[in-house]
């Protein structure tokens, strides 16, 4: 007996210590790869960053997401709890049998197969110990039984996703499936060597011990005992031996993802290294599948973000990036909260579009300041009405007001970025920025939320609030200096993408409804995309088509007379497909406008002089 | 050029020798957007362009290819903010044809240069 305290080997531990020195090995090789090729600003960040409280927040997330799983639990409760079975339950037996055998062996530092195969050396009770502690076994049986449950959910996601509220689950790569079976083979073999050993010795808790006393009854164990150990370190093995080129990277990536993002590094092409961290993060849980609008359009083609994140990661050719319509919503529920967004648009290649794009500059200023400038966006040309609607409601306000791109020769360049033109983006933005400051104006307002999104996300433009129309609209009202009449109409809002959940403009729109109309019937969905988005290029026009339609349909389910929207892209998307009138914000306020007989030059001029306070806006 | 005369000519510039002109990559580009050939040069994207490209007169430059070595230096100006698809009676995309057309212009490039593609 006294011997094995020294010496706990047995041959089987070697297949699994091959495969776990293998996978260390090349996870360490990994790590300094990704931080070889972070650009000199995240290498810097790194630095500064890692002796810092942000290391601990990072170890707190870490075991918030990688073991507990909370975001997943959010999203869908079925999924996180098997996630959190898994991995929870995993790392409380790696724990529990490490403490375990460091209280009977008396040593802390041995090799890791001891620890990992603590119960084949130890049954219970087999070391002389003062005090035997029965809790361990109990313990170590209860995360055994709660990693198997969550297995068999695993399993009956793989056959009945429904049962676990997903409409479809991730199709795997032959490699994946074959680790996945690796890993589902992994504890119910584990339960067995543990029973079987247990059983021969008359000990174990209440799941080794009651399924080893029922097989030591109905048989002879013992010749069974070392081949059931052979084979959980080999399926041990194998797990790990493809763990690093498998969806399961992502058990130790995903770490290493949140403390990187805790120091404050995100998705660049100057990061090569960070991008390539992200893809092997996904765990490929499927749940950005059944969020994706064109999952029911485009069925055939993997265009969702996991298996995007795939053919990036394993180099597939394929074309699919130019697919997607950038919606945001799979990024949104993403529980390891990936950058898809940035991600898809780095894959889509720089080829000097744009890059001498050049906007006209608003020549027509004559040295005049306003306060105001208001930026249609070229969408915005394309529904004039929106524009006459803008026109009436600033002559209405009384406001100095200039109409900067009322030549219709501006852009944003969000566009250009969307298409992955970072070069040809920036040069536009450069231009456009410095004419804005140039400008003098304190307050810029856009009719198009894509307009909006780029000011705000990518634009410095200090000393200029910058507002959506419905901000501005909301404002006026709030502030008297516009004024309507509800109309008798039930309305409903259709959020735009780059709107709500791109740029966080919710509550504004929504409390503008209650303004114009008397019943309001929007539908309380994660804003959806109307199809027109300028993300998709490569989407044919039928998709498009049947992308609107089916928004349309999920958005107009409490039968409004009017469907108001704020973007020119999903008015213009949505009207063929309507067959109630769609009309953005600035139509429908005007509609309801109290109308006022225009004011005498002399007498605008006294009014403006009570613009609204632009901060305190 | 000496031969028979058949009553007319054909200037030099005008006409399309086949020993000179390379329609691959108007035909590369037809494979995978086929709607670009149904333009019928109404315009309508010319008059929307806030970056004042003639997308319509691009194409038939496409299409001729003379001597290898198409350039549209136009499209570099190009703000992709797809107006014109939005108007295109056609239906044609052509915020993705002016990314593809970018898209093959540059891998022939790099071809010719030696640059491998990634």
């Amino acid at each position: 007996m006294l011997q094995k305290v020294f010496h706990p080997f047995d041959p089987f531990v070697l297949l699994f210590t091959i495969g776990f020195t293998f996978m260390g090995i090349y996870f360490l090789y990994k790590v300094i790869r990704w931080i070889e090729k972070l650009s000199e600003e995240d290498k810097e960040l790194l630095i500064n960053n890692i002796f810092t409280v942000k290391t601990w927040q990072a170890l707190g997330e870490t075991i918030q997401e990688s073991l507990l799983h909370k975001r997943i639990f959010g999203v869908n409760r079925r999924l996180g709890f098997m996630h959190m079975s898994l991995a929870f339950g995993w790392f409380m037996l790696i724990l529990i049998g490490n403490i375990e055998s460091i209280y009977y062996s008396g040593r802390f530092f041995k090799p890791i197969f001891v620890s990992v195969f603590w119960r084949f050396f130890d049954p219970g009770a087999s070391f002389p110990k003062a005090v035997y502690l029965p809790g361990f076994a109990f313990w170590m049986d209860f995360f055994l039984l709660l990693v198997i449950s969550g297995l068999t959910l695993a399993i009956i996601k793989r056959f009945r996703s429904q049962w676990l509220g997903l409409k479809r689950t991730t199709r795997q790569r032959p490699v994946d499936r074959f680790a996945l079976t690796a890993l589902w083979l992994i504890f119910p073999i584990r339960l067995l060597a543990e029973s079987a050993t247990c059983g021969v010795n008359g000990t174990g808790s209440f799941l080794t011990g009651t399924l080893g006393h029922l097989m030591a009854s109905s048989l002879s164990l013992e010749p069974f005992v070392l081949p059931i150990w052979w084979s959980y370190s080999f399926v041990l093995m194998v797990f790990f031996l493809c763990l690093p080129f498998t969806r399961y990277a992502h058990i130790p990536s995903e770490a290493v993802l949140i403390f990187f993002r805790k120091y404050g590094i995100r998705v660049s092409k100057e990061s090569p290294g960070f991008t390539d961290l992200s893809l092997h993060a996904c765990s490929s849980c499927g749940v950005c599948i059944d969020v994706c609008q064109l999952a029911d359009s485009l069925p055939d083609r993997r265009i969702q973000s996991n298996y995007f994140i795939k053919a990036l990661r394993y180099k597939e050719p394929s074309n699919v990036q130019w697919d997607c319509l950038q919606c945001g919503r799979c990024e949104k529920i993403c529980p390891v909260e990936l950058e898809i967004m940035p991600l898809r648009q780095i894959s889509r290649k720089d080829m000097e579009i744009g890059s001498k794009a050049t906007i006209s500059g608003h020549n027509g200023r004559n040295g005049q300041k306003h306060r105001i400038l208001y930026f249609a966006g070229c969408m915005t040309h394309l529904t004039p009405s929106v524009i006459r609607s803008m026109t009436t409601i600033f002559e209405q306000s009384g406001s100095s007001w200039y109409f900067y791109d009322s030549d219709g020769k501006s852009c944003c360049g969000r566009p250009l970025k969307l298409a992955g033109q970072i070069e040809g983006a920036t040069s536009v933005r450069e231009q456009l920025e410095a004419d804005f400051l140039a400008s003098g104006a304190e307050l810029l307002v856009t009719s198009c939320p894509i307009c909006y999104r780029m000011f705000k996300e990518d634009f410095v433009l200090p000393g200029i609030t910058v507002l959506h129309h419905t901000q501005y609209i909301l404002e006026l009202i709030e502030w008297n200096r516009i004024k309507v009449n509800p109309s008798m109409l039930k309305g409903a809002y259709h959020e735009p993408c780059e709107l709500g959940r791109g740029s966080g403009v919710t509550s504004e729109p929504r409390k503008l409804m209650s303004k114009l109309y008397q019943s309001d019937a929007t539908p309380l969905i994660d804003g959806l995309c109307c199809g027109g988005s300028l993300g998709g290029p490569g989407l044919a026009l039928a998709t498009r088509r049947a992308v609107a339609r089916s928004a349309f349909n999920d958005i107009t389910l409490g039968k409004p007379d009017v469907l108001v929207t704020a973007c020119p892209l999903c008015k213009k998307s949505f009207a063929p497909v309507s067959d109630i009138p769609v009309l953005d914000f600035s139509e429908a306020v005007v509609r309801s406008l109290i109308l006022e007989p225009t004011q005498p030059e002399s007498h605008r001029a006294l009014k403006s002089s009570r613009e609204i306070p632009v901060t305190a806006l | 050029m000496s031969g028979k005369n058949f009553g007319f000519v054909i200037k030099a510039g005008r006409q399309i020798d086949i020993d000179v002109t390379d329609s691959t990559l108007a035909d590369d580009i037809a494979l995978e957007v086929g709607a670009w050939r149904a333009c019928i040069s109404c315009g309508s994207c010319v008059a929307t362009c806030p970056a004042g490209i003639s997308f319509r007169s691009e194409l038939p430059t496409l299409n001729r290819a003379f001597q290898h070595n198409v350039e549209l230096p136009t499209l570099k100006s190009c703000f992709l903010c797809g107006k014109c698809q939005l108007v295109c009676p056609r239906g044609i995309p052509t915020r993705y044809l002016s990314i593809l057309i970018m898209q093959k212009l540059q891998s022939r490039k790099n071809v010719a240069e030696g640059i491998p593609s990634v």
